[in-house]
């Protein structure tokens, strides 16, 4: 219970802030210049929907970084942890709240500009709110962000909210855009002996988000994703997800306040 | 903070604002002149772009489909398999599959903004005119085909090349003397300045040659 009023504050906080506002007319803007535009096709859905959805994925990350990154530091900063802390609740009631809070806020982000997506598929006509692969990108794009404020709260238990940012999108450009060329390096790399061990044992506890990214299946027409594989890379990014909050909860216990 | 809007106001002067005076008034893409080497750059990443999609989202296909699409591991000498590591490429390989295809049909289209976009951040961007120009014939956008190489013309009027493509285009389209026309306008600009030059002017000769004949005119001399 404690946990769910706590989040609520995270969420009150998006919605008063103009970040979201800003983004979201910026969104709308893009949307309807790729309708109205002339690039040489007209009627086709693919490069307005590459661009739409590129940019609400990376904005819905942009607008989650920050969010979970300040979450704990203003709250110290601004002595509001003794107030929250002097109510009968446990920490780690608190920081699973803030990274719930900041999860589903960004979700309530995401959920707006992907609408703005949607209705820009339903007026070009192209496939859109009937392939469910874009339905599967949704989902795996929440999950994502799940994992990415719980990765931002854990290091906002310890490092500024300037650090807290930075680390946090090194790890998610890094592994979203060069995952894979990462473990063909690692792999490639036999002449390292041991030390091939540990960086693959350090690459496997990397947070994967190029898991996650399905843009390019949907928008080349791909398919769908399995489900199998799809449930498997669901369930890693929460299992991952309540690690590592539970790692943050493990800091912030530690911690002198 | 002070440090940071420090670097940024010698950033504006020393970069930006050299590039704001030195733009001309009269030119629509003030923007792209004040942005310069950047807009190359995404010029660039628009025309790669393109192939990208015409590869169905793969940059270049990929040669081997057991490895792309089933995740099975590549023969690597005598290295030793990583834990978890085929778990691992068949997630990539599903998320991201890397079969070779290519867009087929009406499909075909959806290429054409990319080159569109990369004239418009860089109007020197040679290739990009003349392989947007083909693909809108090839999609059957004749009128449009011709009409984007002649823009491109407009803005490099001294590269062979596009006169070239426009000739080809011309010959496609049975306007044999509009075809000599530019194809003549090649060969006087042609230079020997790259890998493909040669190959450049053989084509020349042998268009110009083909739409000579067709209107009954001599060829030109060897």
């Amino acid at each position: 219970m404690g946990s769910l009023a706590i989040a609520r504050l995270s969420i009150v906080e998006i919605l008063r802030r103009k970040e979201f506002y800003v983004v979201l007319v910026l969104v709308i803007g893009l949307a309807a210049w790729m309708q109205t535009m002339n690039l040489g096709a007209s009627g086709t859905g693919r490069f307005a929907k590459d661009i739409v959805m590129q940019v609400v994925w990376l904005a819905s990350f942009a607008l989650a970084v920050p969010l979970a990154a300040r979450q704990i530091v203003t709250d110290v900063e601004q002595k509001t942890i003794y107030v929250l802390m002097s109510r009968p609740i446990h920490r780690w009631h608190y920081v699973f709240g803030r990274v719930g809070g900041a999860a589903a806020a960004s979700a309530i982000c995401f959920t707006s500009l992907f609408l703005v997506l949607v209705l820009m598929l339903l007026a070009k006509g192209v496939a859109g709110i009937a392939d469910p692969g874009l339905w599967q990108a949704f989902a795996l794009q929440i999950t994502a962000l799940v994992m990415i404020c719980s990765i931002a709260v854990f290091f906002s238990t310890f490092a500024t909210s300037a650090g807290t940012v930075t680390f946090s999108l090194l790890l998610l450009l890094m592994t979203r855009y060069g995952g894979p060329s990462i473990l063909d390096r690692i792999e490639s790399a036999s002449n390292l002996g041991i030390f091939r061990d540990v960086f693959w044992g350090v690459y496997l506890a990397l947070p994967h988000f190029e898991f996650f990214n399905i843009s390019q299946r949907v928008v080349h027409g791909w398919g769908v994703l399995p489900s199998g594989v799809f449930l498997q890379i669901m369930a890693y990014g929460v299992a991952y997800s309540v690690f590592v909050a539970a790692l943050a909860a493990v800091v912030f216990r530690r911690r002198w306040l | 903070m002070l440090l940071a809007a420090g670097v940024i106001a010698l950033l504006l002067t020393s970069v930006l604002v050299p590039r704001l005076k030195a733009a001309d008034p009269r030119d629509a893409d003030i923007l792209m002149q004040v942005l310069g080497g950047t807009a190359d750059l995404a010029a660039e990443k628009a025309y790669q772009e393109a192939d990208v999609y015409f590869h169905g989202g793969i940059a270049g296909g990929c040669p081997d489909e057991a490895v792309c699409v089933h995740g099975a591991m590549p023969h690597r000498g005598e290295s030793a398999p990583l834990p978890l590591a085929r778990l691992v490429k068949r997630l990539h390989g599903e998320t991201a599959p890397r079969a070779h295809r290519h867009l087929q049909g009406k499909e075909e289209k959806e290429l054409l903004p990319w080159f569109v976009a990369a004239v418009r951040l860089n109007p020197h961007h040679i290739e990009a005119w003349r392989t947007g120009s083909y693909w809108f014939y090839r999609t059957g956008d004749f009128q449009r085909a011709e009409e984007f190489i002649r823009e491109g013309i407009c803005h490099n009027p001294k590269d062979y090349r596009l006169y070239l493509d426009r000739g080809i285009l011309y010959h496609r389209l049975e306007k044999w003397e509009a075809a000599a026309t530019d194809l003549e306008r090649a060969r006087r600009l042609w230079k020997n300045s790259s890998e493909d030059a040669p190959y450049d002017l053989s084509a020349i000769r042998t268009y110009l040659r083909d739409s000579r004949e067709r209107l009954q005119q001599p060829a030109i001399s060897r």
